[in-house]
């Protein structure tokens, strides 16, 4: 079998049999549900105790994180205070992703989604009591496999399909015609100019062209980019990588480049890569090294490079933020540049001054730590929990308008008319504002941080590269 | 010239990692015969097994704390609830230091090589190749899969034993290398003086060197024969386990990048001619240092990358098409000397029973086909569709592998050379789908046209392929087709050259309309899959093909593939033109192959070089055998059970949220109980039971009490076997 489809009202199991991350961390007692028949006189004198403990509802300044921010705030702060569960008809989502091949494979994206669906539906009280219903479909690297997990998103009649990591988008998209696509990931380019597709994080058009930018305003002269050479590293190099650097390099005539091909399932040519980018930077007075690559290969060549000598500067995407990645690389990632699109816990300079963020960090830290599983912490599992929420977001205001939340598309109408809105976790998103070639994606902004051994060192906080990336060459074909 | 001699210095690392894994393939060879298709994947639970012992991920975790060594066995608990537990992980208290670890890890594998045998290959030490084949893979499949259960697919990276240091501008070549590579270098030589002295001057290795040339000889001479491999199984296993831990700290790996380092270790064994270790451990070195020198040369020298052949032979192609060119170089060179193992008593052939009637025979499952079609929607009728389309792949092996009794595992290769072949003579310069990521050039040629020509073409690459088993058979023509397999990934699905964008993306496939009707899997103003009409369009093929290949088994054609798969000799002798018919026979299946390739790419709508990956292509040869690989029965019984088949979905409606890896792990435990215990496949059981008890009791000839007892009489097969004795 290599599709595995399930379906979750709670999200997570875990939460199913432990509560929310909420109620696990504060206002409730476990062992009273567990044992409730041995000690049922018990029961009211905690409830009471519970009651008389409660926490006032927090006051949680939205400040200028944009359009819905004082919702959130609200909302959290109720959930902090009164934790409510839903119980109305179920709002049906669905989410495919890719798991379980060792070529690619991204649970953790998954585990943060279900963690926020879990705690919206048990502790945030749903959209006006209705709870989400998450089914989802992990498949392998296998384009039948993914078809079938295409097919199963219509056939469970969902309002809306999110996408984790997934290599066969382009493939999929016409099955899914008429719903609704929001992508966690998007990578290739009908990712990006799908108007029946919204990311609101920005994936490789966010990541890479700013930080192209980045670098060369930081005085880089030659700059090695190694990228994966598969599919989605291709499309990703092709179009976000390849583009801006031509175009950086006409508009610097100092600044030159070259890519580096490297075959993730061929660990034996990482020395011949790491050779030819080092002579490629031999002589350059400000060399830099940039990478295109998945997180299992990014502390192959942090070491590699290191242990062969390079000194110079390394610059990651988020997908290099990774708990397995950093601690495999130990000391040799120390010193490296990491792009993110949205706030990382890690970071905390960025947002240890705004309360909301404060807060939305600290719930999204406090729920994957209860309910987020032994998968790896970093930039996709956060993606995979901001994405739920931002989108909860949307229901939220659709139901408050009097519209239908399980009604996939008017969702979608109202998400493509935010501008200056807040997303959780991350700065302010508008997704009707990009050009055509981008239309899908809401979030421009990247920010930069220095890994120091335990966590980032803030090098340059965010960055709407919208113009930079509107003024990116046509692409060919 | 100094970075071309800087990178082949740099490659004796890979190169002594190769040596290491071919010397423990030979020592299986040695031992028992049989070539292990799953001796990296020892390797790769051994590094994973030291890497637990050393801490495993929590050992340099970012949250800190102490990690802990664990032990983790190569099973799982299948036993439903906590009553009683089978233990899997052994928590042996803190981390443990390098020496203790190695020494444990070490143990682990000489385990893993007595269990093989044991479990394995002793059991089906008289069985034909094929057999022995379909058991290294089913251990190959069952490893990669409890691997996955107890660690995970997050790939491993370990510290290591051996030091990261480099040499500074090593010789003046003015790159820095890594000293470790030359520690590898080193200890696979140490390794092989050592292997090579125990076969030179023990009793023990000359007695493996005798049974080694001739195993009655052995026994005769009062050597256990079955001791002896057992010896052999722990000492490649150490090997693998020695391979492991001094080369875990090179790159992170996961699974199933361990395993596909089979493929230079065969090479570097079949260099070493199956029986030399020195020859091995020189091999595996030299294949190493000319992989990253010529990928090196591939990469910067304008003559090679500028050129046609770097269009035919890019950079990233070098490394997969080197052991190649090795093993068939040999093969070419040595086919005719390379040591045939025997055995005391060798187990015949699977039956291939001659089909009576095919047409009346084929009425019925069309039926129920129909059925199906009818009834079927959403994701049912896509589980059926993807049974049809391995029905036809199945019924390729049938042909090279049942029939001819040539090892071929590159039928799915066939099916994806095809399939790219077709879309380039469809393709006219424009999207196909609005999504699509790029639009192919072609000849815009009518898709019935492009469907021939394709098929035309995978029939070229079938020959081609075939054509070292004109020098080899058996087990080795299996290196060579394994081989091929990543060869033509590279050299073909991956190559700009011959598939342009869709080398390293996703290709969309055409709409097909053959003669004005529309058999798309999907409507073209998109929506869900499978369309009916494709459904019975697969099925039109499927029942041509089982009808074409039963009566191919009953011509004269048939009976020559028949005599060729028992015995070249005497085939030869009896006037059969022996390198003809095999060719012939890879031809025919790669045809078939080339039809299911197409197929397959019109379901998924859009390819990519992924889809026709060797893991894929071994588990069809897996069901194909589990099916019954030498009957159109079988194939049909075998395409039921592949992954998205129709006994995938019915098993998913009770399990859906179990892991598809123990599915995967009940598929590889499956393959080597009926490589043991029904090598004819689960088809041919059924044939037996039908025969024998059910047929008879609703025909009232025998009497319910008796049928225990009763004798059974001559089978068809049997009777072929008599028929074709008699041709």
């Amino acid at each position: 079998m290599a599709a595995a489809c399930s379906s979750d009202g709670d999200g997570d199991d875990a939460a199913d049999d432990e509560g929310s991350g909420l109620e696990a961390s504060g206002s409730d007692d476990t062992e009273a549900e567990e044992e409730p028949e041995e000690e049922p006189e018990e029961a009211p004198e905690e409830e009471e105790t519970t009651e008389e403990e409660a926490p006032a509802a927090p006051s949680i300044d939205p400040g200028d994180n944009g359009v819905g921010a004082a919702e959130m705030a609200a909302a959290i702060s109720a959930a902090l205070s009164d934790p409510q569960a839903a119980d109305g008809e179920a709002i049906s989502i669905g989410m495919i992703n890719l798991e379980g091949s060792p070529g690619g494979s991204f649970p953790e994206i998954r585990a943060g989604a279900e963690a926020a669906i879990g705690l919206i539906n048990d502790s945030m009280g749903g959209i006006d009591g209705r709870p989400i219903e998450l089914t989802t479909c992990a498949h392998e690297i296998d384009p039948s496999a993914a078809q079938d997990c295409a097919n199963q998103m219509v056939e469970a009649d969902v309002s809306a399909i999110f996408v984790g990591v997934d290599f066969f988008t382009p493939g999929l998209y016409p099955i899914w015609a008429g719903i609704p696509v929001y992508n966690i990931v998007p990578i290739f380019v009908p990712d990006f100019d799908n108007p029946g597709a919204i990311s609101f994080g920005g994936g490789c058009v966010v990541s890479f062209p700013g930080q192209m930018k980045n670098i060369v305003e930081g005085g880089v002269d030659r700059l090695a980019v190694i990228y994966s050479d598969n599919a989605p590293g291709n499309g990703c190099w092709q179009d976000t990588q390849l583009r801006p650097l031509e175009l950086l390099a006409e508009q610097n005539p100092g600044f030159e480049f070259q890519g580096f091909p490297e075959v993730p399932e061929d660990p034996a040519d990482n020395d011949v890569v790491n050779q030819q980018v080092l002579d490629y930077l031999a002589g350059a007075e400000n060399p830099g090294v940039q990478f295109g690559i998945a997180a299992p290969q990014c502390a192959e060549y942090w070491i590699g490079l290191r242990e062969a000598g390079y000194e110079g500067d390394i610059y990651s995407s988020g997908s290099c933020d990774d708990d397995n990645a950093l601690s495999q690389a130990g000391d040799a990632v120390v010193g490296v540049t990491v792009g993110f699109t949205g706030y990382s816990e890690r970071l905390p300079e960025l947002w240890q001054d705004n309360e909301l963020i404060v807060a939305e960090v600290e719930l999204r830290e406090q729920t994957l730590d209860a309910f987020g599983g032994d998968t790896p912490d970093g930039t996709f599992k956060n993606a995979g929990f901001s994405t739920m929420m931002t989108y909860y977001m949307a229901l939220s205001e659709v139901a408050a308008d009097g519209g239908d939340p399980g009604a996939g598309q008017s969702v979608f109408d109202q998400i493509k008319t935010w501008s200056g809105h807040h997303s959780y976790g991350s700065p302010p998103i508008d997704c009707g504002a990009a050009p055509a070639d981008y239309e899908s994606i809401c979030d421009y902004t990247i920010a930069y941080g220095i890994w120091n051994g335990t966590g980032y060192d803030l090098a340059a906080p965010h960055v709407n590269n919208l113009d930079f990336v509107a003024s990116l060459p046509p692409r060919e074909g | 010239m100094s970075s071309f001699l800087a990178a082949l210095i740099i490659g004796v690392g890979f190169g002594g990692f190769y040596a290491l894994l071919g010397s423990g393939v030979v020592a299986a060879f040695k031992g028992s015969g049989v070539i292990n298709f799953s001796h990296a994947a020892i390797a790769m639970y051994s590094a994973y097994t030291f890497n637990e012992l050393r801490g495993g991920l929590a050992a340099s975790s970012l949250d800190g704390g102490d990690p802990e060594a664990t032990l983790v066995l190569p099973w799982i608990d299948f036993i439903p609830g906590d009553t009683i537990n089978i233990p899997v992980k052994i928590g042996l208290g803190p981390a443990w230091p390098a020496f203790p670890a190695i020494i444990l890890t070490l143990l682990v594998a000489a385990g893993l090589g007595l269990m093989m045998h044991f479990l394995v290959f002793r059991p089906l030490r008289n069985s034909p190749a094929l057999g022995k084949v379909i058991g290294s893979v089913g251990v190959m499949i069952y490893l990669q899969a409890v691997a996955q259960l107890n660690f995970g697919s997050v790939n491993r990276r370990d510290e290591g034993v051996v030091p990261t240091s480099t040499a500074k501008n090593f010789l003046g070549l003015g790159a820095d290398i890594g000293v470790d590579n030359f520690i590898i270098a080193g200890i696979a030589l140490a390794v092989g003086a050592g292997l090579t002295a125990l076969y030179q001057f023990t009793r023990f290795g000359i007695a493996t060197r005798a049974a080694d040339e001739n195993e009655k000889g052995a026994v005769l001479l009062g050597y256990s024969a079955q001791r002896l491999a057992g010896i052999n199984w722990v000492l490649s296993a150490f090997a693998a386990g020695i391979a492991a831990v001094f080369f875990i700290q090179a790159p992170s790996l996961n699974q199933e990048q361990w395993s596909l380092f089979i493929v230079p270790a065969l090479g570097a064994a079949l260099i070493g001619n199956l029986s030399s270790i020195w020859m091995t451990t020189l091999g595996g070195l030299g294949l190493g240092m000319l992989q990253n020198g010529l990928t090196d040369v591939a990469e910067r020298q304008a003559w090679w990358s500028e050129s046609f052949l770097g269009d035919l032979l890019p950079s990233a192609a070098v490394r997969e098409v080197l052991p190649l060119i090795a093993v068939i170089t040999v093969l070419f060179l040595r086919g005719d000397k390379l040591p045939v193992r025997g055995s005391v008593v060798e187990r015949r052939q699977p039956r291939a029973p001659k089909p009576t009637n095919p047409v009346k025979s084929a009425i019925l499952p069309t039926f129920m086909a129909l059925i199906a079609i009818n009834v079927f929607t959403g994701s049912w009728e896509s589980n059926l569709t993807a049974t049809l389309v391995a029905a036809i792949f199945m019924l390729s092996f049938v042909v090279v592998v049942g029939y001819l009794g040539q090892i071929s595992l590159a039928q799915l290769t066939f099916g994806g050379v095809a399939a790219y072949a077709a879309i380039r003579f469809f393709s006219n310069g424009e999207k196909i789908r609005p999504f699509d990521l790029f639009a192919m050039e072609g000849l815009d040629l009518p898709s019935p046209i492009a469907f021939v020509l394709g098929v035309a073409v995978a029939v070229v690459a079938g020959v081609i392929v075939g054509l070292p088993a004109v020098r080899v058979r058996g087990v080795q023509l299996a290196v060579v087709t394994i081989t091929a397999v990543l060869a033509f990934e590279q050299l073909h699905f991956q190559n700009a050259y011959w598939t342009q964008d869709g080398a390293r993306s996703n290709t969309s496939i055409e709409f097909p309309n053959w003669f004005g009707a529309d058999v798309s899997v999907q409507p073209i103003e998109g929506g869900a899959t499978d369309r009916w009409q494709f459904s019975v369009f697969l099925l039109i093929w499927v029942v041509a093909l089982a009808i074409g290949v039963a009566n191919l088994r009953r011509g004269a054609t048939g009976r020559r593939f028949l005599a060729v798969r028992a015995n070249e000799r005497a085939a030869a002798a009896a006037g059969i033109n022996v390198a003809r018919t095999k060719l012939l026979g890879f031809g025919i299946g790669a045809g078939i192959a080339g039809i299911g390739g197409i197929l397959l790419s019109y379901k998924l709508t859009s390819i990519s070089p992924d889809s026709w990956n060797v893991f894929a292509g071994l588990a069809l040869l897996a069901f194909a055998y589990l099916g019954g690989i030498s009957s159109v029965s079988g194939a049909m019984v075998g395409s039921l059970l592949v992954a998205g088949g129709l006994v995938d979905a019915l098993t998913s409606l009770h399990l859906d949220s179990l892991n598809p890896e123990y599915f995967t792990l009940i598929g590889g435990v499956g393959l080597i109980l009926t490589a043991i215990l029904n090598p004819e496949g689960i088809a041919a059981g059924n044939f037996e039971l039908w025969s024998h008890v059910i047929k008879p009791r609703l025909q009232g000839l025998v009497p319910a009490a008796s049928t225990s007892t009763a004798t059974p009489s001559p089978s068809p097969a049997t009777e072929l076997e008599l028929e074709l004795d008699h041709a």
